[in-house]
């Protein structure tokens, strides 16, 4: 019943417009490629405050980069953006990640988003945030069940509408999580546990992410909360990098000809990556505003002050995308692909997903590795998968981040001989 | 032992570069840590540089006695505790140049140890050994044993009591740094 009625909120393939008569808030929801480039044309705008404050309130990144104000968000994102892995060493992580999820003569069914956070988490705190992990943290992580949080976007709206996301009602949201999003809040005690456990059983490598925030938190300048909500921000990056990699893998397994084509066309790993990030994007939704909105004198009543994208909307416009719900990678072999804001798993401008770079490379050579005759691994799915009618995985719909509704995956991996695959 | 033998003694105890640092590799190598990591070295760095006066010698002395039997009866928990509770916190100190605050947090954690794990009643021998040294071996040769164990266990609570406010205090001034 409450699904059902949280299910009549949702976006149903027109542009909306939403205000509550006791709020300024006039908020607009948008799938249109041309409305967003009007919106956002001049660069004047900036994460609003609205995503912001349900980010911060009801989700796991607390003080992070993404939630912080754009000055705060532009100094951390240009050192952030220096400690990335040169190019050479993404191949090796790639290595590293696909060998530990998918062990060699281990050929069994996988629950691959729960079998991925893990893993994922461990590799962005290893090369990412440029830690040593302690193996007290290791096996720590390796204990945790980690399962994506199962809280509607929708509810968060509501709470946001009823003012819930004010400090003061922090109890009251918590006693919400226990009693109906049991789920929610486990991942939020283990968020904490875990900013502790980092900074306890990992240790800074010279001149990584890690080295400059325990630099800028002796220094003052970022603060303990901060510091803090940088280190969680490595678990949400790893919830999303997850759910980017079980989409990709899953519809490798419901389309393995381009299994084929990938290792003998390296763009068409790129492609077919690009391809997954417009159908499942893991973020559905961006927040903007026009920057000094709320401090504008005599803002007329229509004035929008929230501007919402529904990434999940636009990457299958009709209008834009040719066949939106059909699989096909070569779509962005056009030089102009792209373009128009008709594609932005990432968001757009300077409040962009930070880790965008780290992300996309990534899931690039774990996908050319896990076509690769040196890997040897042969995906299937199972033979009651649900699917959706174009035969792909099916996305959680209104879900802070979108997981695979079904994420088992056969996986037979088989050593391979010297001279070739067997 | 005399007391005056036992001086004679410590004072020609030199720190060895080569001799290992038992508590702090036992405790890395549980952590997964190599030979060359930063708290190593470190700790390294503190014994053979900064641990000079006699007193501290003594230490070191004792240190090298004693270490072996706690290292073999210590499990990889008790080691992710030691690394939660000080190694990690000597090494930031040590790298901030606070030396003086590193060796005492160094010797309490030592002390905890030797109280928590090679100081049973039946441990005859290692009683004897700290007794000497915490002690200065005060009635050693006519005391009984029982007295002896008592008066040694209840030196230690005193002390490690006494220590743990003492430097939880002297901690503060760097919290910034060791907590979170």
């Amino acid at each position: 019943m409450f699904r059902l009625l949280l299910d009549k909120f949702q976006w149903q393939g027109t542009d909306r417009i939403y205000s509550l008569p006791w709020m300024r808030n006039r908020l607009e929801y948008s799938a249109d490629p041309n409305r967003v480039k009007e919106y956002l044309k001049g660069g004047e705008f900036t994460r609003s405050q609205l995503t912001r404050d349900m980010l911060s309130r009801f989700h796991l990144s607390h003080n992070s980069i993404v939630v912080s104000d754009d000055e705060h968000a532009q100094f951390l994102r240009s050192i952030f953006l220096e400690c990335l892995p040169t190019q050479e060493r993404y191949p090796e992580i790639a290595k590293e990640l696909v060998d530990e999820v998918f062990v060699t003569g281990n050929n069994k069914a996988l629950r691959l988003s729960s079998s991925l956070i893990p893993t994922v988490y461990l590799s962005l705190l290893s090369n990412l945030l440029g830690a040593n992990v302690l193996q007290s943290l290791r096996e720590h992580i390796r204990k945790i069940d980690f399962q994506p949080g199962t809280r509607p976007m929708h509810l968060d709206g509501l709470m946001y509408a009823l003012g819930m996301q004010f400090p003061g009602l922090g109890v009251m949201r918590n006693i919400i999580d226990l009693i109906f999003f049991k789920r929610d809040h486990y991942t939020r005690k283990i968020a904490v546990k875990l900013e502790k456990m980092v900074f306890e059983f990992a240790t800074p490598r010279e001149g990584s992410w890690y080295a400059h925030l325990i630099e800028m938190k002796q220094s003052g300048k970022i603060s303990t909360a901060q510091f803090r909500g940088e280190l969680t921000s490595m678990l949400v990056s790893s919830y999303a990098l997850s759910a980017a990699m079980s989409s990709m893998l899953l519809s490798l397994a419901a389309r393995p000809e381009y299994v084929h084509k990938i290792r003998h066309d390296e763009a068409m790993a790129k492609h077919f990556v690009n391809e997954v990030l417009r159908l499942f994007p893991p973020f559905r939704q961006f927040g903007y505003e026009r920057k000094g909105v709320w401090e504008k004198s005599g803002r007329s009543k229509e004035e929008v002050t929230d501007f919402m994208v529904s990434v999940f909307g636009l990457h299958r416009n009709e209008d834009v995308w040719e066949n939106a719900d059909e699989f096909r990678p070569e779509r962005f072999a056009t030089p102009d692909a792209v373009k128009g804001c008709k594609f932005m798993p990432f968001g757009l401008g300077k409040r962009s997903c930070t880790g965008r770079v780290y992300s996309i490379r990534v899931l690039v050579e774990i996908l050319k590795y896990v076509c690769s005759e040196e890997c040897n691994l042969h995906l299937t799915l199972p033979e009651d998968y649900e699917k959706d009618y174009v035969g792909l995985p099916l996305g959680t719909n209104g879900r802070l981040v979108s997981f695979p509704v079904d994420d088992r995956v056969y996986a037979r991996r088989t050593p391979v001989k010297k001279g070739g695959a067997i | 032992m005399n007391k005056k033998v036992s001086e004679k003694k410590t004072n020609e105890v030199k720190p060895d570069p080569i001799r290992a640092c038992f508590l702090t590799t036992a405790t890395v190598k549980a952590q997964g840590l190599p030979d060359d990591c930063e708290p190593l070295e470190l700790a390294r760095y503190l014994r053979d540089n900064e641990m000079k006066s006699k007193k501290e010698l003594s230490a070191v002395d004792l240190y090298y006695d004693i270490a072996p039997e706690i290292v073999s009866r210590c499990n990889d928990d008790e080691w992710a505790v030691f690394w939660r509770d000080h190694i990690r916190k000597i090494t930031a100190l040590v790298k901030l140049g606070e030396y003086d605050l590193a060796k005492d947090l160094y010797t309490f954690a030592t002390a905890s140890l030797v109280n928590k794990k090679i100081t049973h009643f039946s441990d005859v021998q290692l009683v004897n050994r700290v007794y000497e040294y915490g002690l200065n071996g005060i009635g050693q040769k006519w005391l009984p044993y029982w007295i002896r164990f008592g008066m040694l266990k209840a030196a230690l609570f005193v002390g490690l009591s006494y220590q743990s406010v003492r430097l939880g205090f002297a901690k503060r001034k760097f919290a910034n740094v060791l907590d979170i």
